[in-house]
C-alpha cells in the first residue's frame, strides 16, 4: 500500500488526464517502491525529504509515530532512530540536497543497516517518491490552475 | 565524482520495481510534446549531473 499526500496523487490526475498511459505507469511504480522496500522506513524518509523540500502537505504521515515525526527536522542529535534509520535518513538528506555528491561512508553504512539488495530497492524506491514529490512542487508553480 | 563501486555486483533492486521503472523511463522518452533540442538539452545537463554516461 502506497503512503503520502492524497493531494498529489489529486494533482497527477489533473495534469495527466490526458495521458492515461502515462498516469498509470506512475502510479505503477510509485506502489511497487512501497511494495519493494520496509514501508516504515520509506516512510519516514519521505516526510524529512518532504520537509528539506518545502513539501509542506506531504509533510506528515498517518502511520508513523507523530513524536519521531516531530523530530525529524533535528535526528541527528535525537535517540529516538536506529540506526538504520539515521543511515537512512542521512543518505536521503544528500541526495536530496545534491545526489552526485552522495559520498561512500554513506552508502557503506545504509547497506550494511539494511543489506545490499534492500539498499538497491531502497535507492531506486526513493528516486520515485522524490519524483512525484518535485514534480508536485513543480506543477503547483507551473499549473496552479489545473493543480488547484 | 565518485565512481567507486559500492555494492556487490550481485545486488539487485526489486524486480518488478525496475521493471515498472523502466516502463514509465519509456513511456516518457516516447512524449513528443517538447521539442528535440530542449529535450536533448535537459537530457545531457542531467546524465552530466549524474555522471550517467550511457
Amino acid at each position: 500500500m502506497t503512503r503520502g499526500s492524497a493531494s498529489i496523487e489529486r494533482s497527477y490526475e489533473a495534469v495527466l488526464a490526458g495521458q492515461p498511459e502515462i498516469l498509470a505507469a506512475l502510479r505503477g511504480v510509485h506502489e511497487a517502491a512501497w511494495d519493494a522496500t520496509d514501508p516504515d522506513l520509506l516512510d519516514l524518509c519521505r516526510v524529512r525529504m518532504a520537509m528539506v523540500l518545502g513539501a509542506n502537505d506531504s509533510a506528515r504521515s498517518d502511520d508513523l509515530d507523530d513524536a519521531l515525526v516531530a523530530e525529524l527536522p533535528c535526528w541527528p542529535a535525537s535517540a529516538r532512530f536506529s540506526p538504520a534509520q539515521r543511515a537512512a535518513l542521512a543518505f536521503t538528506e544528500q541526495y536530496v540536497i545534491d545526489v552526485a555528491s552522495v559520498d561512500d561512508a554513506l552508502v557503506a553504512d545504509l547497506s550494511d543497516a539494511i543489506g545490499a539488495d534492500a539498499l538497491a530497492s531502497f535507492v531506486t524506491a526513493l528516486l520515485v517518491v522524490e519524483q512525484r514529490l518535485r514534480l508536485s512542487l513543480a506543477w503547483g508553480l507551473l499549473l496552479p490552475e489545473v493543480v488547484a | 565524482m565518485n565512481r567507486s563501486v559500492r555494492v556487490p555486483p550481485t545486488a539487485s533492486a526489486n524486480d518488478e520495481l525496475r521493471e515498472r521503472q523502466g516502463l514509465w523511463q519509456e513511456l516518457v522518452q516516447r512524449l513528443d510534446g517538447l521539442d528535440v533540442v530542449a529535450t536533448e538539452v535537459v537530457r545531457v545537463r542531467a546524465a552530466t549531473h549524474h555522471d550517467c554516461r550511457t
